[in-house]
């Protein structure tokens, strides 16, 4: 709201109030001057109504057969805390606010509206998406933008616009311009099976091989700038840790030892790499700096100690281990001290995943009748809280945003990549390529 | 008891001995008839023996055979007269008996009469005890029930008068009572009245007011699509500036409010849906300013 618009209200609403107590002074019976409260408790939790319209195409070249207001209302959608209104109640096909009728807007049930266009870029090549959100209740543009696209990334143009209005609207960057690495096998359990490393856009669309070998690719990781990934490679027929750079294809070897080189993870300041090693005897956590090479051992222990995750301060590493039995989550200072037990609920738990901050962790949860499914730990409450449906699902990855978490699901005994909102309410497969689809692992957000 | 009683069976012992006598009688004859009965079977005997005798062949024989049959007839006679007077004998023997039998049968109807007549005795004895005893206690039960009646009477009376009294007093306390309501009743009508009146105008507020806080709270409940990212423990206060008519023309978030951004904008967003209160009907209860108190527990 406008100043001016402000002070005008203001003045209606002063004669107004003026001219009211007039009349009750005049009646002689003005009310009490106690101050009305009226308590509103739970409301009804709900997904928020959006409707997202048709942008309008205006550009030279071929419009493409999924728009932006598609990619946009599955994006929302997949969140779980966004309804996208389905497209035959969509009334009107406004492409700026002032063209809005609000009132038949509220009638088809729409808190928000979302709109545009797409126009050649006003100079060079490329596009450029027009687009503007409104609050139906309020009467009010909420966002309006111009978003710059590249050739041939108006795809990833949609999940920006996706990520500017969620942020607009839940008041968290959104997650959905970021990637997803995976490892697919092709011809999986022939003599031709190839292993291939992808990365491919967050919802699935755009896989792209970055490694490809006829030895297994294990356990992909991203580096906190979204630049690197860090993976298991079999291909000099034993277990090494390399580092790959996304951007110049160069990679290195940081892991080579004895036995098993696994797990790695990279810290949030990216300086270091905690892995597993086992160098002859059984798996513990190991810190690799990846300046100087150092190695450092932060578990002794004789029981298997596995996928380190680190916490979102760098200062605590979350882990997997069977020491007391069964696979459950512990955390250990980086410093080695403070060694905790963190789940107990169910016989397993493992691989864990941290959220925006540290109090959710997602994980593989079996309560002991072998079904492996994802569940979300509060460490707050130290509830655990089971999200997925299948009965072999593995490698959650929270969203960058903690909005959902990803994982890999097994159907007809091939994996392929699904994904649950973080409340467990909406789950979603995500299209992908031929293959068995095996541990995906979400980037950071990317700027 | 006994020596009270009258000769009540001085008749009938002298039935049961007239009795006791026909019977008697009764049985002699019958001895009688089968006495004659057994005689005249004896008579053809006796001829059939004398035929027998008439037939010797010669003198000398029927000579040796007279003396021989006029011994034999004499001894025959002596047989006989020994032989009646042996039945003579046996005839007196039998009345001997007859009347021992006779005697010892009487006796023996006297020893039953007499039984018959002292059980008989007994039994009246018994039953004019049960009799006796039966109208001593007709004649207690008589006299108790009389007792009773009397004492019954005596407290039907007494009741009677205890309740006459009481219902005097009743009807006493009464009419006190009526005639100290009717003078409340009359001392307190106006001052009543007139609180009444106070009191019908206030209520009439207050359950309008109710009301109309109700209507809203609903409505605004019914309007807050609070997303799924909302913690638990969230309190936010939202000021709302309404003008009659219930046009909501402002509303403000106070602060200190703890709701992350989207539950934030679902509260507005839940005052916008609304747009307008409810105004008509709650025009008396109407408040310019109304402070909504949102709250989710988890």
């Amino acid at each position: 709201m406008s100043l001016k618009e402000k002070l005008s209200l203001d003045f209606v609403t002063t004669v107004k109030a003026i001219g009211w107590i007039l009349v009750m002074g005049w009646l002689g019976t003005a009310p009490a001057h106690a101050q009305l409260r009226i308590e509103i408790v739970d409301g009804v939790e709900g997904a928020t109504p959006v409707a997202v319209v048709p942008f309008v195409w205006a550009a030279s070249q071929q419009a493409p057969a999924t728009g932006v207001a598609d990619v946009v209302a599955a994006n929302l959608a997949r969140t779980g805390l966004f309804e996208a209104i389905p497209r035959s109640q969509l009334i009107e096909r406004p492409t700026e606010p002032q063209d809005v009728g609000f009132g038949a807007w509220r009638l088809v049930g729409a808190d928000y509206l979302i709109m545009g266009r797409v126009v050649d870029a006003p100079d060079g090549p490329g596009l450029e998406i027009e687009y503007h959100l409104v609050d139906v209740n309020a009467e009010t543009a909420v966002l309006s933008q111009a978003l710059p696209v590249r050739p041939g990334g108006l795809r990833f143009g949609a999940h920006r616009v996706s990520d500017a209005i969620y942020e607009a609207l839940m008041g968290v960057p959104g997650a959905f311009a970021t990637r997803i690495a995976y490892v697919v096998v092709q011809d999986s359990g022939t003599d031709d099976e190839v292993f291939e490393l992808i990365v491919a856009d967050a919802d699935g669309f755009n896989p792209q091989a970055v490694v490809r070998n006829s030895e297994p690719i294990m356990s992909p990781a991203w580096s906190p700038d979204g630049r690197q990934i860090a993976y298991v490679s079999f291909a000099t027929g034993r277990s090494n840790i390399i580092v790959q750079d996304l951007y110049t294809g160069q990679n290195r070897v940081v892991s080579s030892s004895r036995g098993i080189n696994g797990a790695p993870a990279f810290s949030p300041d990216g300086r270091f790499l905690a892995v597993s090693l086992s160098r002859g005897g059984s798996p513990d956590i190991w810190l690799i700096d990846l300046e100087t090479n150092d190695r450092r051992q932060l578990t002794r222990h004789w029981s298997i100690n596995t996928e380190p995750v680190w916490s979102k301060d760098g200062e605590v590493i979350y882990f997997t281990s069977d020491r007391a039995g069964r696979p459950q989550i512990y955390s250990i200072g980086r410093d080695g001290a403070g060694l905790a037990r963190l789940t107990f609920e169910g016989e397993y738990n493992s691989r864990a995943s941290v959220g925006l901050d540290d109090r959710f962790l997602a994980l593989v949860h079996s309560p002991g009748n072998n079904d492996f499914r994802i569940g979300i730990y509060d460490r707050e409450t130290e509830r655990l809280r089971v999200l997925s449906d299948g009965r072999m699902d593995e490698s959650p990855s929270f969203a960058p945003n903690g909005s959902m978490i990803l994982y890999a699901r097994r159907d007809n005994g091939r994996g392929e990549l699904a994904a649950v909102s973080a409340d467990g309410r909406v789950r979603q497969r995500l299209v992908n390529s031929e293959g068995d689809v095996r541990e995906p692992a979400w980037s950071p957000l990317l700027r | 008891m006994i020596q009270k009683r009258p000769n009540p069976d001085l008749k009938g012992g002298l039935l049961a001995l007239l009795q006791a006598l026909g019977i008697h009688l009764a049985f002699a004859g019958l001895l009688l008839v089968s006495s004659w009965n057994w005689q005249a079977f004896e008579a053809p005997e006796v001829a059939v023996r004398v035929s027998l005798v008439d037939m010797g062949p010669t003198v000398a024989e029927r000579e040796r055979a007279e003396r021989e049959a006029e011994r034999r007839a004499q001894l025959e006679a002596e047989r006989e007269a020994e032989e009646a007077a042996r039945r003579a004998a046996e005839r007196e023997a039998a009345e001997r008996a007859r009347r021992e039998a006779e005697r010892q049968a009487q006796a023996q109807a006297q020893r039953e009469a007499e039984q018959a007549r002292q059980r008989e005795q007994a039994r009246l004895e018994r039953e004019a005890a049960r009799q006796a005893a039966e109208e001593r206690a007709r004649q207690e039960a008589q006299a108790r029930e009389r007792e009773l009646a009397e004492i019954r009477a005596q407290r039907e009376a007494a009741q009677k008068a205890r309740e006459a009294e009481e219902a005097a007093l009743e009807a006493l306390a009464q009419e006190r009572l009526a005639k100290e309501a009717e003078r409340r009743e009359r001392e307190a009508a106006e001052r009543l009245r007139l609180a009444n009146e106070q009191a019908r105008a206030d209520a009439r507020r207050a359950t309008l007011r109710e009301e109309y806080i109700l209507t809203i709270q609903e409505l605004i409940r019914r309007n807050w699509t609070r997303p799924p990212t909302t913690a638990p423990g969230m309190t936010c206060t939202l000021r709302v500036v309404q003008i009659p008519g219930g046009e909501i023309i402002s509303s403000e978030l106070v602060s200190p409010c703890n709701a992350d951004p989207a539950t934030r904008r679902s509260i507005e967003t839940a005052i916008n849906r609304v747009d307008t209160l409810p105004y008509r009907g709650y025009e008396s209860v109407f408040e310019r300013e109304i402070e909504f108190g949102f709250r989710y527990d988890g």
